[in-house]
């Protein structure tokens, strides 16, 4: 039954509002005795069917009513449903009444789904005993199933195999079975064959959660030691985290402290998500549940640090603690110069609840003032500049994606770029570094040579590879990241018609042969289309971006020539001819209205270019070395 | 007259095929008919200086469009000086043309689009080239002055075909030819051909040489451009089609018909026609859409029947209307217009004027007009954009 009192919004600042609804029985805190708890993670490789079997279970547990069902509950964001991944991590906590006829509390740990986000993955299995290893039955052992396999492994998780996708016709769960064998040395006997579809499998699957997977250790009587497995800023009570108690014991009102931050607080609020909030006065050994803190800066309360009690506490903080790093960095400038002020407040306000997140001021002759803002990867690129357009409703024009090079000057300095304008003048340049990436491909054996030819032409260093089986090969490389963040990972999926599936983590610096390729239009160079390029591939490049350019610029009034240009030479140039027939011919007494709206709609397209000197740019220009394959 | 025998392919204008219209051509021009002397009786239509009776296909009605025009001339206190018909090609027979001459009729405006039968065909036409020309010859031995549309951009008239036919059509006796770019609008027959790479229409540059080569043969033959798509031997010019371009009122009957009138005529209207919005006091002039569907024509006793979408201008949006309207003419921006626009619209305007006579779409004459460059005419949306731009406040629609 639920009642209208059970029905909640629970405002994210920055995410949409959720609405859920909590059967009644469930809406006070339950204590369940730690041996009946279980703590786990679902992980899958993208498109395996992560989101839907957390949706199943919670289903099945009526943590949510069925018409409260919407698909991917976990999923909060807009951008995470639509596009199918899980950017933030959540955490839920079911109650299942099992077949030994007792109630276990199950919390559901949800990770995000992209490699971008694998630091915050190891966060949240830090704080699991278990994970369910979600493989697609007709697509078998992927490059992310072995890594969360193998990240899961390394956190010491029971994991509990799920075969999903049984109700389809290529489902081949013997097949998957003795790959998961294979490759990850899991016993796959025990593989519970669910369909997120059908539902078919879930109650096993709840079964085998609760059987297999181990309750958490610890004693509340000891120093306290939580987790931070998330975080975000709420407006009205400050920092809210999402905390799995390691050791010891949270009371309402204790005096707190942040190990890595080493920001005090106090434990304003305690509770559990189930997914509404529960409030509680105790969050003991083995709970997971939410601790607001009441601090105004969400860069103090970050994933993976530890709290433990003001005084005393644990002497050592818990292991695995990083500080999110921003890796892939772009320009983002708004398309009205007016609006610069409401885009720093808008990326004040998203650092508050993504401190990974980095952006200073940045000055370009051609886009006038914005930022350059650095991101874990392209697609938190990609959501964080969605977000921005969509939830504080401004246009922005983003450069294309670039790296943070170290360049070794002559004076023997070391200096940071992370933008191509910024590169000094080569005479000043001893050598440039750039960011190396550790990426492991697995496909099948048949496109071993197209990954070959691909990677070694992305300046891919081969370093061996390991038949898992006789279907599917894995690949070691040294790769540059900005490769990857062009169209390294496009062109993989489709030369391999799509079966390669890519892993990676950073792997240091390289020194490299870079320059800067510069783009003129009509004879003005324009510095927000600037990039550092390998020198051997500045003609090839230069001559693809001039003739995507050419193609993304609308032909103006006059003709706008375009040159890419290496230091003072011309690596390539073509010609935007100038426009010849742009009229409403026909205009008699009805037409005049329709006229009119087609010149404001005219209007507004233009509005939606930068002008730079008298050349209308439409955004995607600054995005064209993205789009030269296409 | 919103009929025609078929829809053409580019065609996205208010308009039914006769089979599957609602109403009979006969009914819906009885109900025009009534509609005439309804506000005729009401005082609107007491002197017409210009008449129309375009489509649709008014053609289509045979014999009975000839009461139709002569009720058109007998409706103000003259016969109008110009009365135009449009008509197509295959209806156009030398009885039709003699008789709507004896009626009234000073004009015929012809759809002959191409000359190349396989073209016209393929646009959904249904006449030959031999009936176009017949028509304008029907049309010039009636002694109506015959005006024929002709389209650049059809698909295989790359390479001069639009020039002869601008030359056979002269030939034959036109007065007057317009020319249009072929525009695809989605949702037509032509518009799903060109998506689904069907078809493959001639591309910007070998439209812009068509255009280009067009008004070369027209103005070699004695013809001349008075607006972007619009030639005529002197004397031939289209009063009605001026009156568009320079803000003189007018009044549309009919489905999908347009009129545009000034605050107190607006008001006038508003008396008898209960539909009508009332308007801000801020709106100057308004554009009405007539939006009775033909069967509601067919059946209305008088004019207060009629519904409209009714758009308002302020002062300030009608005179950027007149200015981006003007530009469509080779006499331009005259100086008063110019300096109404100054005083009104101010610093604005002036800053328009200098960059457009900086990118030489525009040409201060000594006369105190602004005039369009030879080489603005293919790029006028430029021209168009920059004044328009100048209204401060958009159109408004009113409920």
């Amino acid at each position: 039954m639920i009642d209208a009192d059970s029905l909640r919004i629970v405002p994210r600042m920055g995410d949409t509002a959720i609405i859920r609804a909590m059967p009644a029985s469930a809406a006070q805190s339950i204590r369940i005795p730690r041996e009946r708890i279980r703590n786990f993670s679902v992980v899958a490789h993208i498109d395996h069917g992560k989101s839907t079997i957390s949706d199943r279970i919670l289903e099945a547990t009526h943590t949510i009513e069925d018409r409260e069902m919407t698909s991917q509950v976990l999923d909060t964001m807009d951008i995470e449903r639509e596009r199918g991944i899980t950017i933030k991590s959540n955490a839920v906590r079911l109650f299942y009444e099992a077949d030994d006829g007792e109630t276990y509390a199950l919390n559901l740990i949800d990770t995000p789904g992209h490699v971008d986000f694998s630091y915050e993955v190891s966060r949240s299995l830090a704080a699991c005993e278990g994970a369910v290893l979600v493989v697609d039955a007709t697509q078998g052992v992927e490059a992310q199933t072995v890594s969360n396999a193998l990240l899961a492994m390394n956190a010491n998780l029971e994991i509990v195999v799920a075969i999903n996708k049984i109700d389809l016709p290529s489902a081949e769960p013997e097949r998957v079975k003795a790959e998961i064998e294979d490759v990850l040395a899991l016993a796959a006997d025990d593989a519970v064959l669910v369909s997120g579809k059908t539902g078919e499998g879930i109650h096993d699957l709840l079964e085998a959660i609760v059987a297999l997977i181990p309750p958490p250790g610890g004693s509340d009587d000891a120093p306290l030691a939580a987790l931070v497995v998330d975080s975000w800023f709420d407006a009205y009570r400050g920092v809210v985290a999402i905390v799995r108690v390691m050791e010891g014991s949270i009371s309402l009102h204790d005096p707190l402290r942040l190990m890595a931050s080493g920001a005090p607080f106090d434990a304003e609020e305690l509770g559990f998500r189930q997914p509404r909030e529960v409030p509680t006065k105790r969050l003991g050994a083995g709970e997971v549940g939410f601790l607001v803190t009441g601090l105004k800066d969400a860069a103090l309360v970050h994933a993976g640090d530890t709290i433990t009690n003001r005084e005393g506490g644990v002497p050592v903080p818990l292991s695995g603690y990083r500080e999110a790093k921003p890796m892939v960095f772009c320009g983002l400038f708004p398309v009205d110069t007016n609006d610069f002020e409401a885009l720093r407040d808008a990326l004040e306000r998203l650092t508050l609840n993504d401190p990974s997140i980095s952006f200073e001021p940045e000055t370009s002759v051609a886009l006038g003032f914005g930022f350059r803002v650095g991101f874990l990867g392209l697609l938190h690129m990609e959501v964080v500049k969605e977000r921005l357009e969509r939830e504080f409703d401004l246009d922005l024009v983003a450069t294309a994606p670039s790296v943070d090079y170290h360049v070794h000057t002559t004076k023997g300095t070391v200096l940071e770029v992370k933008s191509p304008k910024d590169l000094p003048d080569p005479s000043s340049i001893a050598f440039i570094e750039e960011p190396i990436l550790q990426a492991t491909v697995i496909v099948p054996p048949d496109y071993v040579g197209a990954v070959m030819e691909l990677t070694t032409e992305h300046r891919g260093v081969f370093e061996n590879m390991v038949y898992l089986s006789e279907r599917s090969v894995e690949m070691h490389w040294k790769v540059p990241l900005s490769e990857l963040i062009l169209d390294y990972f496009d062109q993989l999926k489709s030369r391999t018609k799509g079966y390669a599936s890519l892993d990676y983590d950073v792997a240091g610096y390289r020194e490299a042969d870079l320059v800067k390729l510069d783009i003129l239009l009509a004879g003005d160079p324009v510095d927000a289309l600037s990039f550092i390029v390998p020198r051997e591939r500045a003609q090839t490049m230069g001559h693809d971006l001039a003739v995507k350019l050419k193609e993304i610029i609308p032909r103006q009034l006059f003709e706008v020539p375009i040159q890419a240009v290496v230091g003072s030479r011309v690596v390539a140039r073509t010609n935007v001819k100038a426009r010849r027939k742009d009229v409403l011919a026909k205009c008699y007494g009805g037409d005049i209205s329709r006229k009119r709206k087609l010149l404001e709609k005219q209007r507004e397209g233009k509005k939606r270019m930068k002008s730079i000197g008298k050349v209308d740019v439409p955004q995607e220009a600054f995005m064209a070395i993205l789009k030269v394959g296409e | 007259m919103p009929f025609c025998r078929a829809r053409c392919a580019y065609c996205d204008f208010t308009s039914w095929a006769i089979s599957r219209a609602e109403t009979t051509p006969a009914a819906y021009e009885a109900g025009l008919e009534r509609l005439l002397g309804g506000l005729s009786e009401l005082g609107f239509l007491g002197h017409l200086e210009t008449a129309y009776i375009g489509g649709g296909t008014p053609s289509v009605l045979g014999q009975s469009l000839t009461e139709l025009v002569a009720r058109v001339a007998s409706t103000g206190d003259a016969p109008p000086e110009e009365l135009t018909v449009e008509a197509n090609p295959e209806s156009a027979t030398a009885e039709l043309l003699r008789a709507v001459h004896a009626a009234g009729a000073t004009r015929v405006s012809l759809g002959v689009q191409s000359l190349d039968d396989g073209v016209l065909a393929l646009i959904g036409r249904l006449h030959t080239a031999e009936q176009a020309l017949g028509a304008i010859q029907g049309a010039s031995r009636a002694g109506l002055a015959p005006a024929a549309d002709l389209m650049a951009g059809l698909p295989g008239e790359e390479g001069g075909a639009l020039a002869r036919h601008i030359e056979c059509v002269i030939a034959a006796g036109a007065t007057h030819v317009s020319v249009y770019p072929l525009e695809v609008h989605g949702g037509t027959a032509l518009g799903r051909a060109v998506s689904q790479g069907k078809l493959v229409l001639p591309d910007e540059d070998a439209v812009a040489d068509e255009l280009e080569e067009a008004a070369r043969t027209l103005e070699e033959h004695g013809f001349h451009r008075y607006e972007i798509a619009s030639f005529a031997r002197r004397q031939a010019q289209s009063a009605h089609n001026i009156g568009y371009w320079t803000g003189t009122p007018y009044l549309g009957l009919g489905t999908g018909a347009a009129s545009m009138v000034p605050r107190a005529l607006y008001e006038r209207l508003r008396e008898h026609i209960p539909s009508l919005p009332e308007a801000a006091a801020s709106l100057e002039r308004f554009r009405l859409t007539c939006v009775s569907p033909p069967a509601a024509i067919a059946r209305a006793e008088g004019p207060c029947e009629l519904a409209f979408e009714v758009e308002g201008l302020s002062a300030r949006a009608a005179l950027a209307e007149d200015l981006m309207l003007a530009v469509r003419r080779t006499r331009g921006i005259g100086p008063e217009l110019s300096a109404s626009a100054r005083e009104h619209l101010g610093s604005p305007y002036e800053r328009a004027v200098e960059r457009l006579l900086d990118l030489e779409l525009l040409e201060a004459h000594q006369d105190g007009s602004l005039r369009p460059s030879a080489s603005a005419w293919l790029v006028s949306n430029e021209l168009f954009g920059a004044l328009w731009e100048l209204a401060p406040d958009e159109p408004v629609n009113l409920a």
